[in-house]
């Protein structure tokens, strides 16, 4: 009898392969960003504590307070430190 | 032709144009006309790449093949989309980086001499001419299907389509510049994506149902329906193989030049792919449903199902934006190689060899002219619509896959490499495509990319494990990238 279907191995290698190509570089893209957003949270915070510093400060108070967190924001795009998502890159 | 169709396609063409006037006054260096500043955007890099890379060939030989053989055409889209996505992957972000790192190298000859600090210049003269021979002839590929759409969609003459075709991409290219040429190819690509996710959805209305497809395809030939239909294993191969071919494109390659960071990457890559597999399914499902729609009156030319299945289908409007994809499918991979050919010209052998200190400007005007010149070149190429240029789009995409991909991808990857691996691996590559592309029976039926990939990697270890090793000042331009 002749086939009038597609068989599933041919649906396999029509779907399978590209999905999954495509699955990866959505995963690879949502990873990039959990890596990132530390990172961006961080700079946010700071900029809101800043600000609340500025409102709050009185005459003769210094505003660099121990409440403001002094964390190191590592190169992110547009800073001049080429960074590749995240990873230095090593060789040899 | 009706009028509906030529307004719209008219009004496509002049929004080309107005893209080179647009982006004209952004190129005040080389590097803005070249590579846009390295200021591109994350999704215009990535449907930048994308269409640059699928030619016509998504719009008219894919379909087409999947049309006069089945589905055992996917294979090489299984093996484009892999390919591409490993160079998005493990080449994109490091070539972005080590380019700006080494002294801001624009071009692939101009990086490679400064990565290996090639004081001879050979490497440069070798990888910029093997650029200008292979890339002149796969312009001239792409000037010959835009001119033979023109004939069959305008019925107009086949010089008159070639000069027409080729005058519109030569205008907003001399403008605008890398700029432009990516803007373009931008909505090239929504317009291609936009084209290979309507028509599918037509069809499916047009027949109805899936099963009736399925049917009417298996009545034609049931064996279509088979994805190892004829196939053997060299044949799989060998269609899998394309997708090696991505790691040497000059012209996907700039793209990744051009973003603005490294870490736009991952969006990047994201939309890229994306843009890519829902294309290539479009494409395979139009050739499939070909099989079904054209069962009483084959088509003589399979290449233009997706075309006449257009015209037959949808409404004029439709139908001319639909046109005008297929010929944004050309268009944006001949405006592309222009650029690099122009690149290799300007920055490689005039301001690399002769005008080391040549001023911006004057950079630019030989980068506008390169344009034309190589265009011209091509055109004389192209004129003779028998002169089989389109048969050697696989042989070119082989050449650069296999001369420059592993040596991309070492030089990216491996410290120990050095200036004599890397040249040994560009001829043997180069080599090996041209003698195993002759050559019939057995093995000897593989695509040639792959054996050149392999005897390239060979050769780039061998040479480089028998030379001096590099200097630390080579070796250190590595160090913290």
């Amino acid at each position: 009898m002749e086939e009038t279907a597609i068989p599933l191995y041919s649906w396999f290698w029509l779907v399978v392969p590209m999905s999954v190509v495509f699955l990866l570089s959505i995963l690879n893209y949502l990873r990039h960003r959990a890596s990132a957003k530390p990172a961006d949270n961080n700079k946010t915070r700071n900029k809101s504590a800043d600000h609340n510093a500025r409102r709050s400060h009185q005459p003769g108070q210094d505003i660099a307070s121990k409440d403001v967190p002094e964390e190191k924001i590592s190169g992110e795009k547009g800073s001049g430190k080429l960074r590749a998502s995240g990873k230095d890159l090593s060789f040899g | 032709m009706n009028t509906a169709a030529v307004v719209t396609f008219i009004l496509y063409l002049c929004a080309l144009i107005a893209f080179g006037i647009l982006f004209y006054r952004f190129s005040e260096t080389l590097s803005d006309y070249i590579l846009g500043g390295r200021k591109l955007k994350s999704g215009v890099a990535a449907l930048s790449a994308g269409a640059s890379d699928m030619s016509g060939w998504l719009l008219l030989g894919l379909p087409g093949a999947v049309y006069a053989a089945g589905l055992n055409q996917i294979w090489i889209a299984i093996g484009l989309s892999i390919g591409a996505f490993l160079n998005w992957q493990f080449v994109a972000a490091r070539l972005r980086t080590i380019t700006e790192k080494t002294g801001n190298a624009i071009t692939l000859p101009d990086y490679l001499e400064r990565r290996f600090e090639d004081k001879t210049r050979v490497l440069r003269i070798v990888t910029a001419t093997v650029i200008l021979l292979f890339f002149a002839l796969y312009t001239a590929s792409g000037l010959v299907a835009g001119a033979k759409l023109f004939e069959s969609s305008f019925g107009w003459g086949y010089e008159t389509a070639l000069l027409a075709g080729a005058a519109v991409i030569v205008v907003y290219t001399f403008l605008g510049g890398f700029m432009a040429v990516s803007w373009t190819d931008f909505f090239q690509g929504i317009l291609m994506f936009l084209a290979l996710i309507t028509a599918p959805i037509m069809l499916v209305f047009f027949f109805e149902n899936w099963e009736t497809l399925v049917a009417g395809v298996a009545e034609v030939d049931a064996a279509y329906l088979n994805v190892y239909h004829e196939m053997t294993l060299i044949g799989i191969l060998s269609l899998l193989a394309w997708g090696l071919g991505y790691f040497g494109q000059p012209h996907i390659l700039a793209r990744f030049m051009a973003i603005d960071s490294p870490a736009s990457v991952p969006k990047a890559q994201m939309i890229g792919i994306g843009w890519m597999v829902f294309a290539l399914f479009g494409a395979v499902f139009v050739g499939f449903t070909g099989i079904a729609y054209f069962a009483d009156s084959p088509l003589p030319d399979p290449e233009f199902v997706f075309l006449v299945m257009v015209q037959e289908l949808f409404n004029p409007w439709l139908a001319g934006i639909l046109l005008a994809a297929i010929l944004s499918a050309v268009m944006s991979t001949v405006d592309s190689q222009l650029l690099v050919c122009s690149s290799a010209i300007a920055e490689d052998f005039y301001k690399g060899l002769f005008r080391p200190s040549a001023k911006h400007r004057e950079l630019v005007w030989v980068g506008r002219i390169s344009v034309v010149a190589v265009a011209l070149v091509a055109l004389v190429i192209a004129w003779n619509p028998e002169a089989m240029v389109l048969e050697l789009v696989a042989w070119a995409w082989a050449g650069f896959g296999a001369s420059f991909g592993p040596v991309i991808l070492f030089s990216l990857f491996w410290k120990r490499m050095t200036l004599q691996g890397a040249l040994a691996g560009v001829i043997t590559g180069a080599v090996t495509v041209l003698v195993w592309y002759h050559l019939e029976g057995g093995w000897f039926d593989l695509y040639e990319i792959l054996p050149g990939f392999l005897f390239s990697a060979g050769a780039i270890y061998v040479f480089s494990m028998w030379s001096e090793p590099p200097s630390r000042s080579v070796t250190d331009k590595m160090d913290g990238t």
